[in-house]
């Protein structure tokens, strides 16, 4: 471990615009920091610090609008989990930051640090990908943020498509259809803690006369990026659930996806859980109907 | 025996050293902050089997601001164990990935980081084995002509009229993983030169241990000091390793000429440090229809790695413990602890019990299955009791509690109607898995599945080991009419400081804030033996109550003659018709007195450790488990949701910290069935730390139903028999045993994960997933 790291703690989104504009060296942004505290490689790597958890809009900011709510992106989970139009409107994101490490982690980690951490394991990642989040990326240009979807932003394991002096400032969730929404979701992890997902499934759907209307899907740690799987959405949609369709898009799924063999699983299991896990969603969901 | 009866000891004691550690007062051995000292770092192999050609330190850095060892500079470079065949630093030839070669020291870490970079070793990779099968017929010779660190033969009876005799021959083929400590706190020393002393304080198990190999290391040269720091975990991962670690410090702070800490940080430490054994069993059970067994040949091997550690003696309590509680008149034993390119194993709770007792009890499982008879009534058929000999024809007459455990713990998780109940409930699950149709299944529906085990611990050293170690205590009177405990006995969150002084405030009466310990120092205590083989509480605490014994007859003797009358000692009072003294008043009277105690077997016990026969062990402790467990159809996610257990450890010293115990390591069992996977690529772990080793957390904690059965051991004090690793033992083979319960398959390899459950229906669906 290195000596010594600097550790720039600006207060507001001002002041953050105002020295990353001066920065000349590379710099690390942190928002929770519990990915890298644990990470000794990018310890010795990270001269410097930004941590987004001292910006006061970050940190903040939950605005309910008309048709969707914009939450700083420095909340932390616990925050996320508490806030009751949260837990109204948005069970399945509850649901998925509760299963994020402990307690504890929870208490630290944000939003904006699972987003641009990109991992394919990242817990969130396939929930806001069905929720068709918008993030909203600083700088502001001309009083405006860059918007982008989570598909857009990773670009692989680890990676994302943000500037040096890019940073996600918010993200924006519009309200699903409050009629009879279906959600799902599910972490498989090596145990039930405190561990990184081998695989997870978001589902988000409404039916209209029994019939699916939309669906949206996702799977998480399945490939580099995290995408919906639109094949298996498009399958579904106008069909009505009976147990030859379920297999026929559980089927689809695992074509969709390209898992991955390392450490934490293989390519056989992670492509047939995510068949069983997503029978196991829209068996749920057929018989719901009853 | 002492005068005190068991039933004074307390039922719940808090532990002395609880409420500074829980306040994080401790200081470890890195919190310690000593003027003037430098940081070390290791240079290790990059491969497991290589010629070292040359080490060259670049000319443009300055070598000046930092101090390189290396083989050359070592006045004896062979680290003191069974065999001396394990260098402190490479010399000629690696032996395994991470094998030391160079050291560094300096005044921190980015100056050593930056040295690190300048050193250049050349080396000329050589074919390694990985494979103890490969290694036993290999030209390349690791260790020895034959790779074998100890091979170890038990015969009892006739086998092969034996199976001439028997309805039926059952095979079975089982394999162990390795597995990692994972103590809270990694390995850390600090060695502190002055003059021709140098003082080592360490995390770690063993001080004598420690200071044997470093005074050889000096080939005596040096006096040398062994302290041992306040140690965060240890499971026998601080038993063996802190030899090795010491003496790269120590080599360092004498070339140096100031203190020197070398501490790893995670994933050094599970790199490099030792790991349980992995086994392989290859045995034959012949039986009779109803499930009696007649015969048994028993195969084992160990992969020992690298260099010869402790194989042998984990390789003799695999072997003597192979027939884990059953009685059986014919047996052939072969185990054989074989060398590999890998990190050397070594000791780790349990020390070669729990594979042993693994392999035995998937016997019994595929026994009960060929046969179609329940797996406890094959258990029953064959259990050992007292009157019986074990294979080495060791007689058991006394504290024999393999059927008192097994009954207790049929009869109090209700096995026999679970077992069918679960059964009925499984079916339907069972069929959709089989048909591929999981979205038949109901929501949330688990399988379930009860399995069983029983298990023994052979308390303190094998065979003869206690009479070579002679460990010795000394307990002094203080002037304040105190008694003070000098051991070597070790804390590492066992919980020894808190048995040690309740035995002797117990053995004497009096409160166990009468009683103090000294600091681990080589210079001030005896050498009580190492703190290991769940020994401390059985033999250091039997010399505990001799001792307490003739300081009663001192003081007695001492008041007496000052008050000219005599006294008679019940609970903690001297009196008589007219008097009534406290002991630590009378005792004041005798202070500076102290008595030394040297531990020899019972002279009843008898062991031969060239033909394998007699007593293995003093005593054994023993414990029966049953493990419920929950299995998701959908993730095949195994969760153990009940474990019900009892352990005869003859006397509970502190019920409640057997308790912990119990469910401690009977949780790190759990991790070895379920969760703790290393994979080894061209000798490589594959793991790094907290990340990626995967042990249980608090969310996996079963429900623990624990109860104790005290069947006392008559040379133990109050009738106490070892502990601490027996927990750890039962506990894969019960869920294991579960499995086959759920399954009706033939699981033979731990850990079982997930992954090798849904490819169980994989198979049978005919599905290939695989594109």
């Amino acid at each position: 471990m290195t000596d010594r790291i600097d550790i720039i703690s600006p207060v507001n989104l001002a002041q953050l615009d105002h020295i990353l504009e001066k920065l000349r060296k590379p710099a690390t942004y942190v928002a929770g920091a519990t990915d890298i505290m644990v990470q000794k490689s990018r310890w010795e790597q990270a001269g410097t610090l930004i941590d987004l958890r001292t910006v006061q809009e970050l940190v903040s900011t939950l605005e309910i609008g008309p048709e969707g709510i914009l939450i700083g992106a420095a909340l932390s989970f616990t925050d996320i989990i508490r806030y009751r139009i949260i837990q109204e409107k948005f069970p399945i994101l509850v649901e998925s930051c509760r299963q994020i490490g402990s307690v504890q982690i929870q208490n630290r980690a944000t939003l904006g640090g699972n987003i641009a951490n990109a991992s394919p394991a990242g817990d969130t990642l396939p929930v806001l990908a069905v929720l068709n989040a918008e993030l909203w990326i600083g700088p502001r240009l001309k009083d405006n943020f860059t918007k982008m979807s989570v598909d857009e932003i990773m670009t692989g394991p680890g990676k994302n498509c943000l500037q040096p002096n890019q940073y996600i400032a918010y993200i924006y969730l519009p309200f699903p259809e409050p009629t009879d929404p279906f959600w799902y979701f599910r972490k498989v992890g090596q145990r039930y803690s405190m561990a990184i997902s081998k695989l997870s499934l978001a589902v988000l759907g409404w039916k209209h006369n029994n019939h699916i209307r939309e669906i949206r899907i996702c799977a998480g740690s399945v490939s580099p990026r995290i995408k919906r799987a639109v094949l298996t959405e498009k399958l579904l949609s106008n069909q009505e659930l009976n147990s030859k369709v379920i297999e026929k898009a559980a089927t689809q799924l695992m074509k969709e996806i390209k898992p991955i063999t390392d450490i934490r699983s293989t390519h056989n299991y992670r492509k047939s859980t995510a068949g069983r896990l997503l029978q196991e969603s829209l068996s749920t969901w057929a018989r719901a109907g009853k | 025996m002492s005068e005190f009866k068991p039933h004074q000891l307390a039922a719940l004691e808090r532990r002395v050293d609880a409420a500074p550690k829980v306040r994080g007062q401790v200081r470890y051995i890195r919190d310690l902050k000593i003027p003037g000292m430098w940081l070390g770092k290791t240079i290790r192999s990059p491969y497991a089997h290589a010629h070292i050609l040359g080490i060259q330190l670049d000319r443009k850095f300055d070598w000046k601001q930092v101090v390189v060892v290396t083989a050359k500079d070592i006045p004896v470079n062979q680290v003191a164990m069974l065999e001396n065949d394990m260098p402190f630093l490479a010399e000629k030839t690696v032996k395994y990935r991470g094998e030391a070669v160079v050291l560094l020291a300096a005044e921190n870490q980015d100056l050593l980081n930056e040295a690190a970079r300048h050193v250049r070793i050349d080396y000329k990779p050589l074919p390694a084995i990985f494979d103890v099968f490969a290694s036993q017929v290999s030209f390349t010779k690791i260790f020895g002509d034959n790779n074998l660190f100890k091979e170890i033969a038990i015969s009892r009876g006739n086998v092969e009229k034996a199976r001439q005799n028997s309805d039926l021959t059952i095979e079975i083929e089982t394999k162990t993983g390795f597995q990692e400590h994972l103590y809270l706190e990694p390995q850390g020393v600090i060695a502190i030169p002055e003059g021709d002393q140098v003082t080592i304080q360490g995390s770690l198990q063993c001080p004598y241990y420690v200071k044997r190999a470093i005074d050889n290391m000096f080939a005596g040269e040096k006096r040398i000091t062994v302290i041992q720091a306040p140690t965060g975990g240890a499971f026998g991962g601080k038993e063996d390793y802190p030899s090795l670690l010491a003496g790269h410090a120590a080599l360092l702070a004498v070339k140096a000429g100031r203190p020197l800490g070398m501490f790893y940080d995670r994933e050094e430490d599970v790199q490099v440090t030792t790991k349980r054994h992995p086994s392989y069993h290859q045995d034959i059970a012949y039986v009779n229809k109803d499930g009696r067994i007649i015969g048994v040949e028993l195969t084992i091997f160990l992969d020992g790695g690298a260099y010869c550690t402790l194989s042998p003696v984990v390789l003799a309590r695999s072997a003597l413990t192979a027939l884990g509680c059953y009685h059986v008149p014919n047996v052939r034993i072969l185990a054989k602890a074989v060398a590999t390119h890998t990190v050397p194993s070594g000791a780790f709770r349990g020390f070669g019990g729990p594979q042993a007792i693994f392999a035995i009890e998937m016997l019994i499982e595929k026994i009960a299955y060929t046969l179609n008879l329940p797996p406890d009534q094959v258990r029953k058929r064959n259990l050992i009791r007292k009157g019986q000999r074990t294979a080495t024809g060791q007689l058991l007459k006394y504290s024999v509690s393999a059927r008192d455990t097994f009954q207790d713990v049929l009869r109090r998780s209700g096995y026999k109607k679970k077992f069918r109940t679960y059964q009925n409930h499984n079916a339907d699950i069972l069929k959709y898995l089989r048909k591929g149709s999981v979205s038949s299944l109901k929501a949330g529906e688990k399988l379930k599945g009860i399995g069983i085990s029983v298990s023994q611990h052979g308390a303190g050293f094998t065979g003869t080991g206690e009479n070579k170690i002679n460990g010795k205590i000394r307990v002094e009177i203080l002037p304040d009419g105190r008694v003070k405990i000098f051991s070597a006995a070790t804390e590492m969150g066992q919980g020894e400081e808190t048995a040690i002084r309740t035995i002797m405030a117990k053995a004497l009466g009096i409160g166990r804030e009468a009683v103090i310990l000294s600091d681990i120092n080589t210079d001030v205590v005896p050498d009580s033996g190492p703190t290991v083989a769940s020994r401390t509480t059985m033999i250091v605490g039997s010399l505990l109550i001799e001792a307490a014994k003739e300081i009663v007859k001192k003081v007695k003797i001492d008041l007496s003659t000052k008050r000219k009358l005599s006294f008679t000692y019940r609970n903690g009072f001297f009196h008589n018709s007219s008097e009534k003294h406290a002991f630590q008043d009378a005792a004041k009277l005798s202070a500076g007195w102290s008595v030394e105690k040297q531990y020899r077997h019972p002279p009843i016990i008898q062991f031969d450790d060239i033909l394998w026969t007699g007593d293995a062990y003093p005593v054994f402790s023993w414990a029966a488990a049953v493990a419920e467990i929950e299995v998701d159809p959908i993730t095949f996610d195994v969760r153990v949701s009940r474990y019900t257990t009892s352990h005869d450890i003859g006397k509970a010293i502190n019920p409640d910290q057997a308790v912990a115990q119990i469910q401690g390591g009977s949780l790190q069992g759990i991790g070895y069935a379920l969760y703790e996977k290393i994979r080894l690529e061209e000798g490589h772990f594959d793991i790094t730390g907290f990340t990626d080793y995967i042990i249980p957390t608090a969310t996996e904690m079963p429900e623990f139903e624990v109860s104790l059965i005290e069947n006392p051991y008559p040379y133990g004090p109050f009738g106490a028999k070892g502990l601490g690793e027996l927990p750890l033992v039962g506990a894969a083979p019960a869920v294991v045993s579960a499995l086959w319960m759920i399954f009706q398959e033939e699981f033979n390899e731990i850990p079982v994960l997930p992954e090798f459950l849904a490819k169980i229906f994989e198979r049978k669906t005919g599905k290939n997933v695989s594109d």
